[in-house]
């Protein structure tokens, strides 16, 4: 019993301390972590604090305005000083009723993305202030995910796209140009590139723009003369020349150039702008007009050799006739003829040169060509060996032309015996005559050539042909392939000279080793009655 | 019959308090006033029991009348503060299966001859129970000012009071059977719970409202 008691004091006495101090112990265990709870999120709380005065001062001084409005009816819950200011408003009620002179379109456009839950990035609308002032503003905004405001920020444009409209007017002015204007970067990267240069080289401002322009602008000769224009702007700030490039289509081209060394605001180079104006017409002009001035001269020239010549020859010939009547051995008379025909050959040649330079101006009339064809068609017999096949090709109506038969004659006799004389192993001659209507770029590639109507007298060979590098030469006098003493070199000379007086011109095509064609163009005159048909040649 | 001296150290605190509660009574908040009335009718129910100790008078009777009216001003109070309607039903049918338990119990196995030792024990279990709801409802909630709450200092005394006196109250019978004198002196554990719990109710009135 004694035992028994002892263990209920006991009991009571250590139960009561053991429960006194679990509760007390599990209260104060409750207080200290709801203590440190309260401590964490009072001081996430001071933080959030922070960061939402940092973020207010940052709403509040931004330089782009601010706003957050509701998804239905737009209404402003909060905008910062700079969209007040931008809009010329005080109230947030005047804000809205700014937003609310965008267009139908645009508000509907904006209503329906933010009912998908989708944003908005740099969308540009035009509202207008209480004022009446119009002003362009980019509008991007997003839908707060917590409370669905949508949350905007919006730039005033205004300015910023009037320097757009502006330079988009120059670009436009700039694609008018008939020059090729481009820019390139230091690394030759295609910056800019306008119509003119879309119509020069034939490459496209997207296929170019961004790429290294090298690759298509090098001449047919490779880059060379590019990188050296390249290096003295760099070197020299400017530069201005030649360049051989080439075309889209592999075309050579001869351009005149203008590049200038374009430098940031630091004065730093950053970049070239090239103007460049196609001249291959002209320079071909050029050439032409050259080589005419050069024949002429040497016309002048040869004019005044053949007056001496002639006067030189003409006792010759006078002499040999006294001479032929006082000796008349057979030796002597040999002599004679041999010196009267050298000297005879001579004045020919003068009359020739003479010819020339003067111009052939014989009888013209109105000529039916395929009489002119069928009548040296007859004669071709004669200068033709057999080791050479005549072909002809005649149109089955051919418009009249007007000239001197004879000068035609002669023409067409001499195209034929070159031909001749350029397959001495044999081959094909093929001699045609049909109508042609020259073209306005057919005429820009000849000075002697004009829009209209043509007849043009073909006569082509499989002969030795000419090289390129003397095609261009072939017409000058006194310019041959022949060996000496078998051509005078004045034939293809006097035979322009003849066309020329025609008022037509000559082509010529050739390929060496495949053959030649020679074309003479005569302007068409009226159509004639009774002329020779086609048909009776073929 | 000398009581303890502790017995006049409690009633002059709780005497004290009471008087701090009167002194506040105009800015107390709802809750408070319960309290207050509370501590008026155990400060009343203290000094009866005095009364009716020194003329030898039975006072078993008020011991058992207090454990039901010290329930029920407990639920009383703790219901004002409680926001969840669940928590609230859990504790107004607690009190009413306590106060069908209390019935029966007078008929039955503890008359008002005897001390209520099954009763009170039984109260005090609920008040630590109901304390713990209290104190699970106010922890979560976000803004605390542990220092200036009076809920925390009140359930806090309320524990107290209930986990230190559950023993005394479950063995008392026993207790009394098998040393009378003894049971004075751990008593005295009693007397000190009360002033402890009567100075963290004066703390609550303090508490700025």
């Amino acid at each position: 019993m004694q035992n028994v008691t002892f263990d209920i004091w006991w009991t009571v006495a250590l139960g009561t301390i053991a429960l006194l101090v679990m509760t007390v112990g599990l209260v104060a265990a409750v207080m200290t972590g709801k203590q440190k709870e309260l401590v964490t999120k009072k001081r996430q709380l001071e933080e959030l604090t922070i960061s939402e005065r940092k973020y207010r001062n940052l709403f509040e001084q931004s330089p782009a305005g601010m706003l957050r409005i509701t998804t239905d009816q737009w209404n402003v819950v909060d905008a910062n000083h700079a969209l007040l200011r931008m809009f010329a408003v005080e109230t947030l009620d005047e804000v809205k009723e700014v937003l609310y002179t965008m267009s139908p379109q645009d508000r509907e456009y904006l209503v329906e993305r933010f009912s998908a839950g989708q944003s908005v990035g740099d969308y540009k609308t035009l509202l207008h202030r209480k004022d009446g002032s119009e002003f362009w503003i980019s509008f991007s905004a997003s839908i707060h995910s917590l409370d669905s405001f949508i949350e905007g920020v919006i730039i005033d444009i205004t300015t910023r796209r009037l320097a757009e409209e502006k330079i988009r007017e120059q670009a436009l002015l700039l694609d008018q140009a008939q020059d090729a204007i481009l820019v390139l970067d230091l690394n030759k990267t295609v910056r800019y590139w306008n119509k003119g240069a879309e119509r020069l080289y034939g490459y496209e401002s997207i296929e170019v723009i961004g790429r290294n322009v090298v690759e298509y602008l090098s001449g047919v000769d490779g880059a060379e003369g590019f990188d050296r224009a390249y290096e003295l702007t760099v070197q020299y700030s400017t530069w201005a020349g030649e360049l051989h490039q080439k075309k889209r289509d592999g075309t050579a081209i001869i351009t005149d150039c203008r590049w200038t060394l374009v430098r940031n605001p630091a004065s730093e180079p950053a970049g070239i702008l090239q103007v460049c104006t196609d001249v291959t017409d002209r320079k071909r002009l050029e050439t032409r007009f050259l080589r005419a001035q050069r024949v002429e001269s040497i016309g002048i020239f040869a004019t005044g050799i053949a007056h001496d010549l002639s006067n030189t020859l003409a006792p010759v010939l006078v002499g040999v006739e006294v001479l032929k009547r006082k000796l008349l051995d057979t030796q002597s008379q040999r002599l004679l003829k041999a010196i009267e025909s050298s000297a005879k050959h001579g004045s020919e040649m003068v009359y020739q040169v003479l010819s020339f330079v003067k111009g052939v101006e014989g009888k013209h009339a109105k000529l039916n060509p395929l009489k002119i064809v069928k009548d040296i068609t007859g004669l071709l017999g004669q200068i033709i060996p057999n080791s050479v096949t005549v072909r002809t090709r005649i149109s089955d109506t051919v418009s009249p032309v007007i000239g001197d038969s004879t000068q035609l004659h002669q023409v067409l006799i001499n195209l034929c015996t070159n031909a001749r004389d350029a397959m001495p192993q044999g081959g094909e001659l093929t001699f045609s005559v049909e109508n042609v209507s020259v073209s306005k770029e057919m005429a820009a590639e000849n000075t002697d050539a004009a829009e209209g109507a043509y007849v043009v007298f073909s006569i082509s060979d499989t002969g030795i042909g000419i090289p390129a590098v003397e095609i261009h030469k072939i017409f000058e006098p006194f310019y041959t392939t022949k060996e000496i003493g078998k051509g005078t070199g004045l034939g293809l000379s006097i035979c322009l000279g003849i066309v020329k007086g025609h008022k037509g011109f000559m082509t010529v095509k050739s390929v060496e080793g495949k053959g030649s064609s020679f074309k003479m163009f005569l302007p068409a005159a009226s159509e004639m009655k009774d002329g020779v048909q086609g048909s009776d040649f073929q | 019959m000398q009581l303890p001296l502790i017995v006049y150290v409690v009633i002059l605190v709780q005497s004290s308090v009471v008087l701090l509660g009167g002194f506040r009574y105009r800015s107390l908040p709802h809750s408070l006033r319960i309290l207050e009335w509370f501590l008026v009718v155990t400060l009343g129910v203290v000094v009866m029991g005095v009364v009716l100790s020194l003329f030898h008078v039975h006072n078993l009777w008020l011991s058992h009348l207090y454990t039901l009216i010290e329930l029920m001003f407990i639920v009383l109070l703790y219901s004002s503060w409680i926001k969840q309607k669940q928590t609230r039903s859990v504790l107004l049918v607690s009190l009413l299966v306590f106060f069908v338990f209390w019935i029966v119990s007078k008929f039955t196995f503890e008359p008002f001859s005897i001390d209520d030792g099954w009763t009170a024990t039984f109260s005090k279990v609920l008040q630590i129970i109901f304390s713990a709801l209290l104190l699970v409802e106010v922890v979560r909630e976000n803004e605390i000012v542990w220092m200036n709450d009076m809920r925390l200092w009140v359930v806090t005394g309320i524990v107290v009071y209930a986990s230190g006196t559950l023993f005394l109250f479950a063995f008392f019978n026993r207790m009394l059977q098998i040393s009378p004198d003894r049971l004075k002196i751990i008593w005295s554990l009693n007397w000190i719970l009360t002033i402890i719990t009567n100075l963290l109710f004066a703390r609550a009135f303090l508490c700025k409202t």
